[in-house]
């Protein structure tokens, strides 16, 4: 979203009388970039669906509490990332009531999800990335899949760039380790 | 690696239903009007409630703690420790019920027998009537 539109869209959602116009711009913009942000860490359409309606009704419920010294994106993206944490451990904590693992109900559910059409290749990545711990399979699908920079992660995130590169750079290895080792 | 698999690649392999999303925008629009008026409902209900209803439960809670107090100075004053005057009353009473003249011999032999001197006492009798 352009830097404008946001401060345009930040004024108007802090008065009451335009608020509910400006909300619903506020989705048509931001539903998709944060639907991809939330379906690369869940996977499946209806769990993305889901999180990204729970993200949309805080962002409504807390306006007030947006002051406008983060970008509204920003704030945003945070508060989906929140709530996407908050659905992985949910789903960890059923998951673990059925003594299974969620990363291997994830890629189970991948294999049959009927809105994924990757080949075989695609899984094996997929499934690397989902052997990743959760806070660096985030900062790998911002850097590898939205090349977004590590400046703006870092606001989103709250983790210096530093930390966000060497995350990165491990996730890659880790990565790459685990696609080669079922090669050879 | 990067070179194979971007943002637009991903969008390829993990599809949506078709107009997904100007469905959702749909969606939100109506869960948001229904929250609305929800809320205005809430504060039309909360301003018509009458001023008893409203206090009401406060003044169960306080008829409650009434009856427990009650209902405890009650169990206080019931406890016989507590009023040693009228448990002397009542053991002076006891005694004086019985009059030391009127026990007779066999009054005494009586309670002093046991289970068995009881049976024993009665085989004797028994016994002699026999004879």
């Amino acid at each position: 979203m352009d830097i404008n539109v946001e401060k345009e869209l930040s004024e108007q959602l802090r008065q009451s009388d335009t608020r509910r116009a400006a909300f619903n711009r506020l989705v048509k913009e931001m539903s998709q970039p944060l639907y991809w942000q939330i379906r690369k860490m869940v996977l499946s359409h209806d769990s993305a669906n889901d999180v990204l309606q729970n993200t949309f009704i805080k962002v409504w419920e807390h306006l007030d509490q947006f002051k406008g010294e983060a970008r509204l994106s920003t704030w945003m993206y945070r508060i989906a990332i929140n709530e996407t944490y908050a659905f992985l451990n949910k789903e960890r904590t059923e998951s673990l009531a059925d003594f299974t693992d969620l990363e291997d109900v994830m890629v189970q559910r991948l294999y049959s999800d009927p809105w994924f059409s990757g080949d075989d290749t695609a899984r094996k990545l997929q499934e690397a990335v989902l052997s990743l711990p959760e806070k660096q399979r985030l900062v790998f699908n911002m850097k590898y899949y939205d090349d977004m920079k590590y400046e703006e992660m870092s606001e989103i995130l709250g983790t210096s760039v530093g930390a966000l590169k060497a995350s990165y750079h491990h996730a890659v290895k880790k990565i790459e380790a685990y696609v080669t080792a079922d090669v050879f | 690696m990067k070179e194979n698999l971007k943002s637009e690649d991903y969008m390829e392999m993990f599809k949506v239903p078709d107009h997904f999303f100007e469905d959702f925008q749909q969606q939100m629009e109506k869960r948001i009007d229904d929250m609305q008026a929800a809320s205005v409902m809430e504060n039309v209900r909360g301003a018509q409630i009458p001023f008893f209803q409203k206090v009401r439960p406060y003044l169960y809670m306080a008829a409650m703690f009434v009856v427990i107090f009650l209902v405890i100075q009650g169990i206080v004053r019931r406890q016989p420790g507590e009023n040693p005057s009228v448990a002397q009353t009542e053991v002076g009473d006891f005694y004086e019920e019985i009059n030391d003249a009127q026990i007779t011999a066999e009054d005494i032999l009586m309670s002093s027998l046991d289970g068995y001197g009881l049976m024993y006492y009665l085989y004797e009798d028994n016994y002699n009537d026999a004879e």
